[in-house]
């Protein structure tokens, strides 16, 4: 009727240090993604490299598809969500690495991860992110400065791209993994959701190459500001989060950032006239700035308050690259 | 991608042996008009025993690496490719004849989407201990939301519809099919057989990988999630048909209002006890009946896997008092 059995073997590495989850929808591309992963200095034995190809056709051949640790797993147009959680699934390393069809990873990027998770208990690991355009002209470098409990930054508009990352397996699947009911904001959705609980840690090194920009992406960007509120929202109502956030605004601006979350969550839940959660943030509001205390007083907390939501990260990155240009 | 496939039966396994007899029953259907395929998902982590239903071209294995039921499942269905999706533990089975039952109702009711028939309570010796078909038919959220059961495993769901609720939530465990029926009743109408058309198995032997002692936990938690969905209000209003479901939304209400107090939650319990009043005051011609005070008052409803099991407990309590009486 249709498709052949497929062999029945699993079988479990004795250790597996990550696996590389590429969904595709059949971009040409792919091939450099899927390369840049088989050509890391790690032994081929400590990663494997899972393509989900959800474009609903088969993939033209390849030469990296006759790698001894490559799987190539066919999704039937389910979107990213669903084709990255299956090869979340599927997969048997310790670390998971998210990567596009068209972004690529830098020569010696696993070795810096092993390092790293040599010396950090963090289940979030991350290195810098080099920003390409279309076609493929380099142009911000991402320098996120991120370390530990990095909630508040977080939830005011921090974004750590997935390729430049690798997530502990047990912690992603003990969240739940990607929200599948999100479309573009679902990474961001992810860091948050894993921020809550855990912490983040950095290498320095130049870890992956993400091509930015509308054309040619795959994102639904006209449905991302409205889903990516109320993935926040469901985020506010959970438990412990205030705690978390507190402890992660270290300073005055960060404490006048976590108030604009409460802040614009309440004027979201009044004008979805939601106004029991309304209420509910305000209250929590009301205990951010006695938190902050004396930072109250300071410019720093008000900047950050009235600031709309941004990465620094990106600021400082585009800062960089106007300086060098 | 385009396909024939009427129903993709999904069956996760920690690899039990009684994965044959699961596979084995969709296998054996022979019902030539319903195009299907059976996607066993290998969650065990070890390879599967040899079998002679690997040959079979309508069947696929996927290997998930200890992921949880839920993940496996979810990986199941990404892969599927049938226009309805079933799911069957790999100590469950279908009865000969589901498949053209499931043909049927699918044709006479192409828009529901959650289709459902009789289950058969079955001990290790085969023998049945009970039937259950609840017959819930049409917009049945106040039903299901109140514990009204349709089965997981003598159903089948709209692929379409399952992904549209985000399929398995895998942060709820042990109940996950109730939530995933919460949410699929919250927004698509059901569908019913008569016809029995699969068998649970709960004997003695009975072990399970599920983690039960989140269940009542995570139940509410699902339960309180729903409630927090826009229109969700309008919608139990509008599936309430009678006195006793009346008073099982209000109950709905109560014992999540409760959840919230319990859990410092005090403004959503503020938002529950609204809802409590607005339906007693909506509900208030059913205040002097009996079913309306029989279903605020009971922990379960009829026609549910709870009453069958507690009347199998209670025999076999009895046949060992028998037994050690006669000793």
């Amino acid at each position: 009727m249709h498709n052949s059995t497929q062999a029945v073997s699993t079988g479990t590495d004795p250790f597996c240090f990550c696996s590389a989850i590429i969904a595709t929808v059949g971009r040409s591309s792919l091939s450099r993604a899927v390369e840049s992963v088989l050509q890391q200095s790690i032994p081929n034995e400590s990663f494997e490299v899972l393509v989900i190809n959800d474009s609903g056709k088969p993939l033209p051949k390849a030469e990296w598809q006759i790698g001894k640790n490559v799987q190539i797993i066919s999704t039937n147009q389910r979107e990213r969500s669903v084709a990255r959680n299956t090869g979340a699934a599927i997969a048997k390393g310790k670390y998971l690495h998210f990567l596009d069809d068209d972004d690529w990873l830098a020569p010696g990027a696993y070795e810096s991860f092993l390092q790293l998770s040599q010396i950090s208990n963090a289940k979030w690991l991350y290195g810098m992110t080099q920003l390409v355009d279309r076609q493929g002209r380099p142009t911000i470098r991402l320098r996120h400065g991120l370390k530990g409990n990095c909630f508040v930054q977080a939830m005011a508009g921090e974004w750590i791209p997935l390729q430049a990352s690798l997530i502990a397996r047990k912690t992603f699947l003990e969240i739940g993994g990607f929200n599948p009911l999100l479309s573009g904001p679902e990474d961001i959705d992810l860091l948050r959701r894993i921020l809550r609980t855990e912490d983040v840690c950095e290498t320095p090194n130049l870890v992956a190459y993400v091509v930015m920009g509308g054309e040619g992406s795959t994102t639904d960007y006209v449905q991302h500001p409205q889903a990516s509120r109320w993935a926040r929202e469901i985020l506010l109502d959970s438990s412990n989060v205030h705690d978390r956030m507190r402890s992660s605004a270290v300073n005055s601006f960060w404490c006048g950032r976590m108030l604009r979350v409460y802040l614009t969550s309440a004027v979201w839940n009044l004008a979805h006239r939601r106004f029991f959660s309304a209420a509910s943030r305000i209250w929590s509001s009301i205990f951010t700035v006695l938190h902050a205390g004396t930072g109250v007083l300071t410019k720093d907390f008000w900047r950050a308050v009235s600031k709309p939501y941004a990465s620094l990260t990106f600021e400082h990155g585009i800062q960089e690259s106007r300086r060098m240009t | 991608m385009t396909s024939n496939i009427l129903i993709s039966y999904i069956i996760p396994t920690i690899g039990r042996s009684s994965l044959q007899v699961a596979v084995k029953s969709v296998l054996e259907q022979g019902f030539p008009q319903a195009e299907f395929e059976v996607i066993v998902v290998n969650d065990s982590g070890n390879p599967l025993l040899k079998e002679d239903w690997h040959a079979s071209p309508y069947v696929r294995v996927i290997n998930t690496h200890k992921s949880e039921r839920s993940f496996a499942r979810n990986s199941g269905a990404a892969v599927a490719q049938g226009m309805y999706v079933a799911f069957l533990d790999d100590d469950d089975w279908i009865l000969p004849g589901a498949l053209e039952s499931f043909w049927q109702l699918a044709n006479q009711y192409p828009n529901a989407a959650w289709l459902y028939g009789g289950i058969r309570i079955v001990d290790e010796r085969g023998k049945a201990l009970g039937e259950i078909n609840s017959g819930l038919t049409g917009n049945c959220f106040s039903q299901i939301m109140g514990g009204a059961w349709a089965p997981l495993q003598a159903s089948i769901i709209q692929s379409q519809v399952f992904f549209g609720v985000g399929g398995f939530n895998p942060l709820i465990c042990g109940t996950e099919d109730e939530d995933l029926c919460r949410r699929i009743a919250s927004r698509g109408d059901f569908a019913n057989t008569p016809d029995v058309v699969a068998c649970l198995y709960r004997g003695q032997t009975w072990s399970t990988s599920t983690n039960y002692q989140r269940a009542p936990e995570d139940t509410k938690y699902s339960r309180d999630l729903i409630l927090s969905k826009p229109k969700t209000f309008q919608r139990l209003r509008s599936s309430v048909d009678s006195s006793y479901w009346s008073g099982r939304v209000l109950r709905v209400y109560l014992s999540t209002l409760l959840w919230n107090l319990r859990k410092k939650r005090f403004f959503t319990a503020l938002s529950r006890l609204l809802y409590s009043s607005a339906f007693l005051g909506l509900s208030i011609k059913y205040l002097f009946s009996r079913d309306y005070w029989a279903g605020l008052r009971a922990d379960h409803v009829p026609e549910t896997l709870h009453f069958v099991m507690r009347d199998y407990d209670r025999r076999t309590r009895y046949a060992e008092i028998d037994l050690n009486s006669g000793s």
